[in-house]
């Protein structure tokens, strides 16, 4: 139920969400939205651990799991898939 | 300008090839590589100067080199900006739209190149120009730097941006970076989107199956970190087995230049062309080494100090003046020169690995195990480098952004164990274990493990305290997997050997210089001299500043079992360790080729007793030797480049100090342990 209501990143099981929040240490913040890692933005988990792999468009990023629990996503409708299909 | 990853480098070798130079900017400690270049025909003609700015992937930095990037862009770093090349990965346009619009942004003369379009057509992947050009209001330019498709157009169109005064044109783009709410990355990032829906056809977002699988084992913990190992090994095989060619025809040249300078010395007159010209040469140099290296001003007092040097080195006796150059400088520079293969090829792999991708996913698997120390799984890159020789592995430290990070990293590195610490190695080895291969070979490894176990644990305790702070949590571009350009790795080991022989060449002239002085004077009168000329040059050498230190510092080092000679040896290779194994073999009266006839050396200083009658080599103090030569900070060149990576000596300094009390009480400790347990 926690996971069809979406989470932090870091407890979520893999596959499409969207960032709803995020918070964390400025710097890093900054990285993670300049990499695409922004709120509203949608991202794929592709490989769970410490680091895992997130996808955002075409990129794939190495993200620590600290990190990723200060991510919210929430499960992506398909209604937003238009703009994730034309991400590069 | 561009993102990290887009072949910005590439295209920036494509268009200077060897001309860039790679200099350093006021007041930064960032390496900005720049070149002139003519752009151009005829009358039109002109050259600009093209800089190669550090990859960044928004205007808001969070390293010091994006910092550096961002100021420069604003125009408040290195002046005025006539006009910026955007670089842009063709096969992942989405990917970099975001930095191209906050570029463009600044209302500079811009345009953008789509980089590594040989790679997008490959797959399949259909880029409108003139939508794009329309949509991001700039000209847009398709270049693959590989096979320098493009490059004309993009001369052209420079040159073009710079006909026109430029203007500071008001954003007119209707990407609602203000009006839309939260945050203007989104905002960029779904303009982007847009456009590249408009613009581009046949973008997969998945790689091939193939090599998503390769990369699923090559991120996986087990097979990812052992895949690395076998990497790395392999690479340190191949550096160990190419570079001895290289270093042999270097050591073989250094061996001529010295039998030619000693040919074209004259004897006896001082005043000579050729005499004076290389007291002349030779004081341009130590005067350029001292201005480059230690920022010596031409103020009127060290104008009249060069000037005594000059008068110095052209009143000295002829024979001094021989020992200088040819045992000083050119022994002194060319001991250290001989790294200089080794270096060039780990650059050169380092390179092609980072350009075809992987080592972004090695930095990723060891973030597991580096972050247990305190340090980012990026660190690993300087550490594998670091075991050729501590130089690159700190210039190789910029590739961690956050600043703190990067300091612990720089501080440990020269614990791990460098090329020019094996000759050291090896003769302890030999005197500890010279008749089991086996023994010696564990010694060896064990000397390794030794300065790996060190720089971790240091890492760890300077995190704890004096950097305080948690490492800066993982967040790292996995670029796709590319083919790598084998003219772009060779340029960048060109640029780097450059910059190594810059940084590093200076101080090792200085140093040699400085310890031939300590080791030649005073000199002993010559009639209380005896015996034949080795034993003279013992003698000579007992008498000097070196010898006298060596003396005086006897009761510093006896608790580690070390006697006076040995003191000797520990300072003259203060500056370079591999010095240990000759100043051992002068001061033993084996004359200076001892090191080259390793046996000889071992049994001469096996037979050496103390005054009590027992070996002066004892296991203790050859173990207490080598704890000492693992840990301590005996490389000037080193510590002049850790001075330039931080941007103070106060770090240089506290590096020495923090690795050479180390190296005391741990090799005291080893010293007064054995000896207690009898092991003597």
């Amino acid at each position: 139920m926690m996971i069809q209501a979406g989470g932090k990143l870091s407890g979520v099981d893999l596959g499409r969400w969207v960032c709803a929040a995020i918070d964390g240490p400025n710097e890093s913040v900054i990285r993670m939205r300049s990499l695409g890692i922004c709120v509203g933005r949608p991202l794929d988990l592709v490989c769970d651990g410490d680091p895992m792999i997130v996808r955002v468009g075409s990129t794939q990023i190495g993200l620590s799991r600290f990190l990723a629990k200060h991510v919210t996503v929430q499960p992506r409708s398909e209604s937003l898939e238009p703009v994730e299909d034309t991400a590069s | 300008v561009g993102s990290p990853n887009t072949g910005k480098t590439s295209l920036f070798n494509r268009l200077t090839g060897l001309r860039a130079k790679t200099g350093n900017y006021p007041g930064i400690t960032v390496d900005l590589r720049s070149a002139q270049i003519e752009i151009g025909n005829g009358p039109s003609q002109r050259t600009i100067q093209l800089i190669d700015l550090p990859g960044l992937y928004s205007l808001e930095p969070t390293s010091p080199e994006e910092t550096v990037a961002a100021e420069a862009l604003r125009g408040n770093r290195l002046g005025k900006v006539d006009a910026v090349v955007i670089v842009l990965d063709a096969t992942a346009i989405g990917r970099n739209l975001s930095l191209a619009t906050e570029v463009l942004e600044l209302g500079l003369p811009s345009v953008v190149v789509l980089n590594l379009i040989d790679a997008a057509d490959a797959n399949g992947i259909e880029i409108d120009l003139h939508t794009l050009s329309a949509e991001l209001e700039c000209p847009v330019i398709a270049v693959s730097a590989r096979t320098g498709r493009g490059l004309d157009d993009l001369r052209n169109q420079i040159q073009a941006l710079l006909a026109v005064p430029a203007t500071s044109l008001p954003i007119t783009r209707t990407n609602c970076v203000s009006g839309c709410t939260g945050c203007a990355y989104a905002a960029r990032f779904d303009w982007s989107d847009l456009v590249v829906q408009r613009s581009v056809r046949g973008v997969s977002h998945d790689a091939p199956a193939k090599l998503q699988t390769i990369d699923r084992y090559l991120t996986s913990p087990w097979i990812g970190t052992l895949s690395l190992l076998a990497v790395m090994l392999a690479v340190f095989v191949v550096i160990f087995s190419l570079a001895d060619i290289p270093m042999s025809l270097i050591e073989a040249g250094f061996e001529r230049i010295t039998l030619w300078v000693d040919r074209i010395l004259p004897n006896a007159d001082r005043f000579s062309p050729s005499r004076l010209a290389a007291a002349i040469a030779l004081s341009l140099g130590v005067i350029v080494a001292l201005y480059k290296s230690m920022g010596f001003k031409l103020t009127r007092r060290n104008l009249l100090i060069s000037g005594g040097f000059l008068v110095g080195a052209v009143l000295l006796p002829s024979d001094d003046f021989r020992s200088l150059l040819l045992d000083g400088v050119i022994g002194g520079v060319g001991g250290v020169l001989v790294f200089l293969p080794q270096i060039c090829i780990l650059f050169f792999f380092i390179t092609l690995l980072e350009d075809s991708g992987y080592l972004a996913r090695g930095a990723f698997v060891m973030e597991r195990v580096m972050r247990k120390v305190g340090l980012p799984g990026k660190a690993f890159i300087p550490m594998l480098s670091a075991h050729a020789c501590a130089i690159p592995g700190i210039m190789a430290a910029r590739t961690i952004e956050n600043w703190r990070d990067r300091l612990v990293t720089i501080l440990v590195l020269p614990l791990l164990t460098c090329s020019a610490r094996l000759p050291v190695y090896a003769m302890i080895a030999a005197l500890l274990f010279g008749d089991s291969p086996v023994l010696a070979s564990l010694t060896f490894a064990g000397a390794y493990l030794l300065g790996l176990a060190a720089a971790l644990g240091t890492a760890f305790c300077l995190k704890k305290t004096i950097v305080a702070g948690d490492p800066a949590p993982l967040v790292i571009e996995l670029p796709a997997f590319r083919r790598p350009s084998l003219r772009n790795a060779l340029l960048t080991t060109y640029d780097r050997a450059v910059v190594f022989i810059k940084n590093a060449g200076g101080v090792i002239l200085l140093i040699s210089v400085a310890l031939w002085f300590m080791a030649s004077y005073p000199k002993p009168d010559p009639a209380t001299l005896s015996g034949d000329e080795k034993a003279q040059n013992q003698q000579s050498l007992q008498y000097s500043f070196a010898g006298r230190l060596g003396q005086a510092a006897e009761p510093i080092f006896e608790p580690l079992g070390f006697n006076w000679k040995i003191n000797v040896g520990v300072i003259s290779s203060f500056a370079a360790r591999e010095v240990l194994v000759s100043a051992l073999s002068v001061i033993h009266g084996i004359g200076e080729d001892g090191g080259e006839d390793p046996q000889g050396l071992v049994n001469s200083l096996r037979a050496q007793q103390r005054p009590d009658g027992s070996p002066v080599f004892s296991r203790a103090t050859c173990f207490s030797l080598m704890v000492f030569y693992v840990l301590a900070m005996q490389c000037l060149p080193t510590q002049a480049v850790t001075r330039r990576e931080t941007g103070s000596w106060k770090w240089a300094i506290f590096q020495f100090v923090y690795m050479t009390l180390l190296a005391y009480v741990s090799a005291l400790i080893v010293y007064q342990t054995l000896t207690h347990l009898g092991i003597a």
